[in-house]
């Protein structure tokens, strides 16, 4: 899932955020530059729609070895270069259960074969935006509050209750294990937006 | 913009405001319909991304087990012209440790480097050049099928 935060300080301030780019220190302008470059990149590694992988119903995981560790650790890696706040890892064409996210001010957590245990009737609807989806951001209703269980990378069991932010994202990575994304979620008007933005546009040479 | 204006971008005449000399090799399509892959295809920036640093990780590890490979292959020409007496022994004990780390890593992590695109049918990913990416580890069969005992 994209990081929310970055992406309304982008849209809804943008006269704000270029004339604050003026007085900027060329420090910071090559800094941030740096880092849109290593956003980028890290976008270019995780499957864009129409990606059929993301449709694509994730498997349990049965074997809790070197390779899930790795794997983890390269998702780590991959989401917090795309400055995102969760990942699925069929959003990187492995169609295992396994996500990993992020909650505000903490270390990433990994989570494999998740179960949303409990989930609140307060739902609440707001933007939401996708590292699998470019730019699009359509509003989704989720619960307010979710109970989730699952293992470690290691195996052993973990039990999170997670509210606002977090709730959403874990429930957002839920959904892509399943093969279920935003623009799914979302209502038909923006949903039809939103698949106007994503469909390939022609480029003339 | 019309196919006939791509056609003729060649002769224009300017390239920022100067003249410029036609030259007709320079422009291959030239007269020619502009090919509909050309024409629909997208500037994504991660393909500029892409092609900006070089070969990408997956590129030179498969180009790193293919130089390995050859130089196995050389050597083991070497070893088996100078010697046939227990080749077999030789063959299964022929030490073929980094290429086959290069391997399994390669398939482990090249479909998701490479974003291979995957077969909903099959749920696997589609086959490159008509052959699946996995790659077998190499051991004593692979040698005494290409240096009999």
């Amino acid at each position: 899932m994209a990081d929310d935060h970055t992406h309304d300080h982008e849209h809804d301030h943008a006269h704000e955020h270029d004339h604050e780019h003026d007085h900027e220190a060329p420090a910071d302008r090559a800094l941030e530059q740096e880092r849109a470059r290593i956003r980028r990149q890290a976008l270019a590694q995780i499957r864009q729609y129409p990606d059929v992988a993301l449709r694509m119903k994730a498997r349990e995981v049965t074997e809790f070895d070197d390779f899930l560790i790795q794997l983890v650790e390269r998702m780590q890696l991959l989401m917090h270069d795309a400055q995102g706040v969760g990942l699925a890892a069929t959003q990187i064409g492995v169609l295992q259960r396994i996500f990993i996210f992020e909650p505000e001010g903490e270390v990433g957590y990994a989570v494999v074969n998740p179960r949303i245990v409990e989930s609140s009737d307060v739902k609440l609807t707001e933007e939401e935006g996708c590292l699998s989806l470019g730019d699009v951001r359509v509003p989704v209703e989720r619960s307010t509050k979710v109970v989730l269980e699952g293992k470690d990378p290691s195996g052993d069991e973990v039990r999170f209750e997670l509210e606002g932010l977090s709730a959403r994202v874990v429930q957002h990575e839920y959904d892509h294990l399943d093969g279920v994304l935003i623009i799914d979620r979302t209502d038909p008007e923006h949903r039809k937006q939103a698949l106007g933005e994503l469909r390939p546009q022609p480029t003339l040479v | 913009m019309s196919d006939s204006s791509v056609r003729h971008w060649g002769d224009s005449g300017t390239l920022f405001g100067v003249k410029q000399p036609y030259v007709e090799e320079a422009n291959p399509l030239d007269g020619e319909r502009l090919p509909r892959r050309l024409r629909l295809s997208r500037a994504d920036p991660e393909r500029y991304v892409a092609s900006a640093g070089g070969p990408l990780p997956y590129m030179r590890r498969l180009r790193e087990i293919e130089e390995l490979i050859d130089d196995h292959l050389d050597r083991l020409e070497q070893a088996y012209g100078e010697r046939r007496a227990g080749w077999r022994r030789v063959a299964e004990r022929w030490n073929f440790t980094e290429v086959n780390d290069l391997i399994e890593r390669h398939n482990r992590w090249y479909p998701l480097e490479a974003r291979l695109a995957m077969d909903p049918r099959s749920r696997d990913f589609v086959r490159v050049g008509g052959r699946p990416y996995r790659r077998e580890p190499l051991d004593g069969a692979w040698v005494l099928e290409r240096f009999p005992a």
